[in-house]
């Protein structure tokens, strides 16, 4: 029987035994009558042989009950009182653990949220996506043709299969402004596939999706609430869709459902624009289908890698060497990033080497305790304490300590969280921020296994050596060498972990700053954007776009307020369209040529966005009538393509690549200019990440359909907004605007991510080395405590207050050098994995790693001149005398 | 009357089992056999007896049912388990051995003095 039982059972085992004990005594009773003697005599006899029947039964109870519960409750209390008498060192430890395991906890959150979002379907990880990848590696979606032929074919999927393409869809004038939202083509089956229903109205049904179906359409419950003020009778009600098409309102899904991401308007893939003309080497769907029970992703790629490798012979010209690419949607969402990507695991690193710098801390914190401590646990084993009884009230000990520390990271994190998700609204679809169970149990189990393991320390030397020595000590403080040299390496490693924190803080940070120096080229005040994306019905010719575009900009520049307005394929700070280098000067490339951004541009785009040419002239409006090709690229470009000598004057050829990347949402071109010369020299910028090779062409080549416009005000961006608006509204009423946001928003949000990395570092960064900087004077002060007397004695005998300052300088000198020793490598490591993940991070720079050397010794050396410096204010006499 | 203590430990728990290898019985009588059968030399107080039934319950070596006994009153009466009846064996006979060498040795047989 195990002992929680057995507690359960008191009670009634309490009964038996006093039932028993009386039966005894009634017995006892009974045959001392019957020998003629009286109960009272009886009783008194057994009193004096027994003892009274309490005591009896405490003996039986003594006989029962598990030696190991019977004083732990002294032994708890006795520990809060030994915690408490060390209130400092006490502290200390609990603050360490503490700060580390929030630290740690609040990253692993934030970073899981990042990779496992709360998904509104059932099973997200049993979805799996098919998309195509190349021979060079590129990646790109799937042609109708393409997966009208998968889905015939393929046998693997558990019910039907479905596909998808992303485009912004405009809902037209119907009591409302006109609006454009983030859209999505969806075959007949994909909600099936998803398991989800409309809360209101129908599913597509497959007559829905057939070409020359009428155009039925699901709408967002975001958008049923904002346009429709949640009506019921918004079912049946008939909206132009894209500037031209009347389609039905059919259904409204539930809150939370905007399949792909950020949805509002699903329609029928039938209705996707050019769907039925559409080659096989344009690639815009992506397919979705069920994993069978049992079946991994490798089931799907063997089903379809022979329909791909049979188009690949039926279409060599375009399906050659295309593979399908299958991953779950789970997957697809998180960015095809699996848990081992270093993208992931970098904080989760950074958050368990704080961790381990905590737990290094504390290791020394209870090793010096220890040796306060072995006098008196030479005194408790001298006066009959079993190894077991002190090994489990320093074990209660360290627990109490774990409990302390590890309810405070839990409170500490919890507020944290609070915070941060009150204040900013998620990017990122579907992302959620929650405490979870299992990080919190793994957590309690790091808490404890560290203080365990170093909380026994004392225990375990205390009896390795003979209980005398313990005692002849007297009053001294000693360590033995063997536990300060653990101490040094601790330090030491402690040291190595910082720098190598530290060092990636500063790469993430001079990454962030390379990201300002950047932004400084782009005039982002006053200044507004949005898309504006002329239908296809309305606007079919370039000159009729043309023509558009000179309007709105004579509306523009005439509104009070306006300053001045051009047009881009991409506003700054967001990602523009890529074109393939094929020749230079007329010399080919590479093969395959390589892809440089490619941005068409108003002649006015330099001086309103940019600020202003490095070399040369902006396009003219002569430029891009036939005969006047010609092009602007920026200094990267310059550097990596056309070398020495001056770019003005050179030829470039360009082409749209093949596989497009559709997932860019890129704005589809009509074909270019086969050959281009350099007329000017642009600054650098960075529309994503980088200052990569740009190309600037001119905008009345190609007026391409979807252009972002950009507007500067004299001041208030409101009142841009609002121009912006009314110009639009003026030139055509049927016009859908999508959202109008300021340079500033989008350069912040754009900014938003290596700006959490880099304070996500330089948290963990700065709390390792204040970890590691009281380490490192705790141990010193120690060391000088412990030291006390040899000091005085040379002291006395002539030392010098330098050399006796030295003493201690010393070891503080060697564990910062043995620190940087170990770090440098750590550091290169953790800087190649920094820029594997973000490109534009440099995995090895000097500047930073000397800065950050620099920072870790004055900090060390900090940690050791005050010790050292009180070590040679010890009065001899004193000293001495205190023996 | 002898000393309770007279009694060398470990011998109780070794008594115990051997009275209750006859049969069911309750703590008291176990008391009076030991006391009768050892012609009034052991005599087991409440407060050893019990003690001792329940360490040995608690090891397995004794098993208890309550019965109704003659009196009316509940009872609770001591078996002996398999492995009490193990350990009775393996302990009466080194107890057995031991006291036959101890014999040897304070009765000297003649010359060896």
């Amino acid at each position: 029987m195990s002992w929680w039982r057995r507690l359960l059972r008191q009670q009634a085992l309490e009964r038996a035994l006093d039932t028993e004990l009386r039966d005894h005594l009634e017995r006892e009773i009974e045959a001392g009558v019957r020998a003629g003697a009286s109960e009272a005599d009886v009783r008194r006899q057994m009193r004096l042989t027994s003892g009274g029947l309490d005591q009896i039964k405490e003996s039986c109870r003594d006989v029962r009950r598990p030696p190991a519960l019977a004083d732990v409750a002294g032994d708890v209390r006795f520990a809060w009182r030994m915690l408490g008498r060390n209130k400092w060192a006490t502290a200390g430890a609990i603050v360490t653990l503490a700060l580390a395991m929030g630290v740690a906890n609040t990253t692993f959150i934030s970073t899981y949220a990042d990779l496992w979002r709360d998904f509104p379907f059932e099973r997200p990880d049993r979805i799996a996506i098919m998309r195509t990848i190349d021979a060079h590696g590129r990646e790109a979606g799937l042609s109708f043709a393409d997966y009208q032929d998968w889905r015939r074919e393929a046998r693997v999927f558990d019910g039907p299969s479905a596909a998808f393409g992303i485009g912004t869809i405009s809902l037209g004038r119907d009591g409302t402004a006109p609006e454009q939202l983030d859209g999505l083509y969806v075959s007949a089956d994909t909600f099936s596939v998803l398991r989800v229903k409309p809360m209101l109205g129908r599913d597509f049904a497959a007559a829905d999706d057939r070409p020359g179906a009428e155009a039925v359409v699901i709408i967002s419950s975001n958008i049923w609430k904002s346009r429709y003020a949640a009506s019921r009778d918004v079912l049946g009600r008939k909206v132009s869709v894209n500037g031209a098409t009347p389609a039905t309102i059919v259904g409204v899904m539930p809150d939370g459902i905007r399949f792909i991401d950020f949805t509002d308007v699903w329609l029928p893939l039938a209705q996707m624009p050019g769907l039925a003309a559409q080659r096989r080497d344009i690639r815009p769907l992506m397919m979705i289908g069920r994993l069978p029970d049992g079946a991994g992703l490798d089931r799907v790629r063997a089903d379809l890698s022979p329909i791909a490798a049979n188009l690949a012979l039926a279409h060599p010209d375009t399906n050659k060497d295309i593979r399908p690419l299958v991953n779950t949607l789970l997957e697809a969402y998180n960015g095809l990033m699996a848990l081992t990507s270093s993208a992931i695991y970098i904080p989760l690193l950074a958050a368990v080497f704080v961790l381990l710098i905590a737990a290094a801390n504390l290791a020394n914190l209870l090793l010096a305790r220890a040796a306060y401590r072995s006098r008196e646990i030479a005194i408790r084993l001298a006066i009959g304490a079993t190894h077991w009884r002190i090994v489990r009230g320093l074990l209660i000990e360290s627990l109490l300590l774990a409990a302390v520390a590890w309810a405070l990271a839990v409170g500490g994190s919890w507020l944290a969280l609070r915070l941060s998700t009150s204040q900013a609204a998620p990017q990122l679809p579907y992302w959620h921020l929650k405490m979870d169970v299992r990080l919190l149990l793994v957590l309690a189990a790091i808490a404890l296994v560290t203080t365990a393991l170093f909380g026994l320390a004392p225990a375990v030397y205390a009896s390795r050596r003979a209980t005398a020595d313990g005692l002849k000590e007297g009053g001294r403080l000693s360590t033995p060498p063997k536990v300060r040299r653990w101490t040094y390496a601790l330090l030491v490693g402690q040291f190595a972990v910082t720098l190598a924190l530290l060092n990636g803080a500063g790469l993430t940070a001079r990454r962030l700053f390379n990201f300002y120096a950047l932004d400084r080229n782009v005039q982002t005040s006053d200044a507004v954007t949005t898309v504006i994306r002329l239908p296809a019905q309305t606007y079919a010719t370039r000159d009729q776009r043309i023509a558009f575009h000179q309007q709105l900009q004579a509306r523009l520049l005439s509104s009070p307020g306006v300053v001045a307005s051009t047009v881009a394929t991409a506003a700054p700070f967001t990602p523009a369209g890529r074109r393939q280098l094929t020749s230079v000067d007329g010399r080919p490339t590479a093969d395959p040529p390589p892809d440089v951004m490619t941005m068409v541009v108003e002649p006015a785009y330099f001086r309103t966005v940019l600020r202003g040419l490095v070399l040369g002239d902006s396009f003219s409006e002569l430029h891009g009538t036939p005969g006047h090709e010609a092009a602007i690229v920026n200094q990267r470009f310059a550097e990596v393509y056309l070398g020495a000598g001056s770019p003005i004057g050179r030829h470039l050829e360009l082409k749209l690549p093949t596989a497009q990347r559709t997932y860019l949402r890129e704005a589809d071109s009509p074909a270019p200019p086969v050959s281009v010369a350099i007329i000017g020299v642009a600054p650098d910028v960075r529309q994503v990440r980088d200052a990569v090779p740009t190309v600037y062409l001119p905008f009345r080549a190609e007026a391409p359909p979807a252009v972002a416009l950009i507007v500067r005000g004299s001041g208030g961006s409101i009142s841009g907004a609002a121009a912006v608006r009314n110009a639009v509204n003026a030139v055509d009423p049927d016009l859908a605007l999508g959202a109008v946001r300021t340079l500033d928003e989008l350069r912040d949000r754009s900014r938003s991510g290596p700006a959490g990395m880099a304070s996500q570092f330089a948290t963990i960064g700065g709390l390792a080395l204040v970890f590691s900087g009281l380490g490192l004077y705790s141990a010193m002060a120690y060391a000088v405590r412990r030291r006390t007397q040899e000091i005085a004695v040379r002291m006395a005998l002539g030392a010098k207050a330098t050399q006796v300052r030295w003493l201690f300088l010393k070891t503080g000198a060697r564990v910062i050098g043995a620190g940087v020793a170990l770090g440098v490598p750590a550091a290169l490591i953790v800087g190649r994995m920094l820029q594997n993940t973000f490109v534009g991070t440099e995995a090895r720079d000097a500047v930073t790693l000397l800065a950050t050397v620099a920072l870790l010794t004055i900090v060390a050396l900090a940690a050791s001149i005050v010790p050292a410096g009180r070590a040679t204010r010890i009065e001899p006499t004193a000293a001495l005398r205190i023996e | 009357m002898p000393d309770k203590s007279d009694l060398p430990q470990g011998t109780l728990d070794l008594l115990i089992l051997q009275v209750v290898a006859a049969g069911p019985i309750h703590g008291y009588a176990i008391a009076q056999r030991l006391q009768l059968i050892s012609r009034d030399v052991v005599q087991v107080p409440q407060g050893s007896l019990y003690p001792a039934l329940h360490r040995l319950e608690n090891r397995g070596l004794l098993a208890a049912d309550w019965k109704a006994s003659e009196t009316g009153r509940e009872s609770k009466f001591y078996r002996l388990t398999p492995k009490g009846r193990k350990q009775l064996k393996a302990e009466a006979a080194s107890w057995l051995r031991l006291t036959e060498a101890i014999e040897l040795i304070l009765k000297p047989s003649g010359a060896s003095r």
